[in-house]
């Protein structure tokens, strides 16, 4: 899918509602992130915070309204096609980082491209590893890495395919003040200089005060 | 795909192992059950050269052809020269030759005939000449490597078939000639005069005669031969020969072909049995490995989801399943030849060591092409439950666990 519009918003939502278990729960106010934009999408625990980054995400269809990224539907696709497309536009950042651990580090980066069907691109792996301090522990097995190093890891893993969009779920909630400035830092400058959107899931106010946009969820009365 | 589904191998490698070496056992046992059965009539038409029939003494027909065209068994009996190579006056017999037994050095049979011998294997000599006079050898090429004897050599016999009999140390042998090698039983064999085994042995027997007063059939019997080999002018005496020498009431014919076959079809159903334990074992190591896989794919579902939030499609992740699958496979296949190479060379080297006879297995193309063949249409198989499963697998559940 060809960006349609060069002048649109990397991502933007319109008229969005969530459901879950076939209930509306939640609505999510309409938004467009140009490039180097970023924003919290931000609740109470439960609210749907979730379940809106699944649905921008591609993996779960809201139940009301439109996402276009780059000026397109990626919701007109096919499964596998979505698929592609997230691999290839999308960089997720889980919550919990869901590394293979079965792979070394520099492996689950080039995951990213290989699951993409696009050229693993070891030069620019080498880039990221060494932009994120990875580079001495690139032969590690994922469970073999601490913590930081494994959160590291999913931001070059999601950063890989230069995507248009850059999706965070909660990246702060187990980090110290150092290490979320550090994390916001890193995140808002590849944002910036990919010119990616950034969108973060988050109830930290250290993560809201540096985001351009904040968009609060609205719950929906059962 | 194959680089994620090698480090997943990688990591369980214990398991892996086990399932390749189930899997392997499997392969060998149809491997050997298709080549290690076929090669051992092989290995016996190749022992008994050109010998068509054997004509012994009243008995077994399948005792003779072990005992006077494969040299693996003891003689049943003696006949009369005479009677027996009326057989070789007959026109539909190309040649036809005696054979004494009951000697041997160092294991080696040492076999009284005629010359004639030489033609029914259709056998030359290498270097020296033939036997001109009694006690004159001349030694297969395998007997004379054996043995370490050369032109001009001098050797004795002992008493019996098996090496440790009493030595004939009256009567030592000259090497006068070894014959070329021919692939068949007569390479391990020491040939002389008819008449010099008879004469030993008659002298043998006279003497026991003496000390126990039992007389032998050596000495009773001038002509004594312990069967007579021929070789066929034409196909058709294979029809009418056996039955005629059947029909003297002290005669019994051995056609080696049509008693190793024989001998076989009773074997057949061992290669069966060797067979459908084989595919057995290729079942249990398939669903071994089908329950191993589905057990990992289960504790992977995460990953297979997370590969599908990257971007890879139903195909991709059924590769991942299908490339460990087939790892697996194409390691069971490997080590199943390593194993069956291994246990075909043990055999080779058990009966060449016990028989004589020289195997020469070999697993050909086309069963080759069937293992690989079966190997990855099973390993198929099993992929294919596991990856119907990644693919239908709803990832963003899995990912918010």
């Amino acid at each position: 899918m060809q960006n349609t519009d060069p002048a649109a918003p990397r991502i933007r939502g319109a008229g969005l509602v969530l459901a879950r278990g076939g209930r509306n729960i939640a609505r999510v106010p309409d938004f467009g992130l140009g490039p180097g934009e970023t924003a919290a999408l931000i609740g109470p625990s439960g609210s749907g915070k979730t379940t809106a980054l699944m649905a921008l995400a591609l993996m779960r269809p809201p139940a009301e309204g439109a996402i276009a990224i780059d000026g397109a539907d990626p919701w007109a696709l096919s499964r596998s096609a979505r698929d592609r497309y997230r691999g290839r536009h999308i960089g997720l950042i889980f919550q919990s980082f869901h590394l293979v651990d079965a792979l070394s580090v520099e492996d689950n980066i080039l995951l990213a491209a290989r699951c993409a069907g696009l050229p693993p691109d070891s030069a620019r792996a080498g880039l990221l590893l060494s932009r994120l301090g990875l580079t001495a522990i690139r032969r590690h097995r994922a469970d073999r890495i601490s913590h930081g190093q494994a959160q590291r890891t999913a931001v070059a893993r999601a950063l890989f395919n230069r995507p248009s969009v850059i999706l965070a779920d909660e990246p702060t909630s187990a980090l110290d003040d150092a290490n979320t400035a550090a994390m916001l830092e890193l995140l808002t400058d590849v944002a910036a200089e990919q010119g990616a959107a950034l969108l973060i899931t988050s109830h930290d106010r250290r993560v809201l005060n540096r985001m351009d946009h904040i968009l609060a969820i609205a719950e929906i009365a059962a | 795909m194959m680089m994620l589904a090698f480090s997943y191998l990688r990591r369980r490698w214990g398991q892996a192992l086990l399932a390749m070496i189930v899997g392997a056992l499997g392969v060998t046992a149809v491997c050997l059950a298709f080549s290690g059965f076929e090669a051992l009539p092989e290995a016996a038409e190749q022992a008994w050269g050109g010998v068509d029939l054997v004509v012994g003494p009243k008995g077994s027909a399948l005792d003779l052809v072990l005992c006077c065209a494969l040299h693996v068994s003891d003689p049943r009996g003696l006949v009369s020269e005479k009677a027996a190579m009326a057989l070789g006056r007959h026109p539909l017999v190309r040649v036809a030759a005696p054979i004494a037994l009951g000697d041997n050095v160092e294991g080696v049979r040492i076999v009284g005939t005629t010359p004639d011998l030489l033609s029914v294997y259709r056998a030359g000599i290498a270097r020296g000449r033939i036997w001109h006079k009694p006690l004159e050898a001349v030694l297969g090429a395998q007997a004379a490597k054996a043995l370490n004897l050369g032109i001009g050599d001098r050797f004795v016999g002992a008493h019996g078939l098996a090496a440790g009999g009493e030595m004939h140390s009256q009567f030592p042998y000259l090497v006068v000639g070894i014959l070329a090698p021919t692939g068949s039983v007569l390479d391990r064999l020491v040939l002389c005069d008819i008449a010099t085994v008879r004469y030993i042995h008659k002298m043998h027997a006279e003497d026991e005669a003496a000390q126990t007063g039992i007389t032998e059939t050596y000495v009773n019997l001038p002509d004594a031969a312990t069967a007579v080999v021929a070789s066929y002018k034409s196909p058709v005496a294979m029809m009418l020969l056996p039955r005629l020498v059947d029909a003297d009431p002290a005669l019994s014919a051995g056609s080696p072909s049509l008693e190793i076959a024989r001998l076989m079809g009773y074997a057949r159903p061992l290669t069966y049995a060797a067979t459908a334990l084989g595919l057995l074992l290729v079942l249990i190591a398939a669903a071994g490995a089908a329950a191993s896989l589905m057990a990992t794919m289960n504790a992977r579902t995460r990953d297979l989801a997370l590969l599908r939030v990257l971007g890879a499609g139903p195909a991709a992740l059924a590769g991942v399943a299908f490339c460990e699958a087939a790892l697996i496979a194409a390691g069971s296949v490997v080590l199943g030849l390593a194993f069956t190479a291994a246990a075909l060379g043990i055999a080779v080297h058990v009966l060449a060591g016990q028989t004589g006879l020289t195997l020469h297995p070999h697993v050909d193309a086309t069963l080759l092409i069937a293992i690989a063949g079966g190997a990855m249409a099973v390993a198929l198989f099993t992929a294919l439950f596991p990856a119907i499963r990644a693919a239908t697998t709803p990832v963003e559940e899995v990912l918010r666990s």
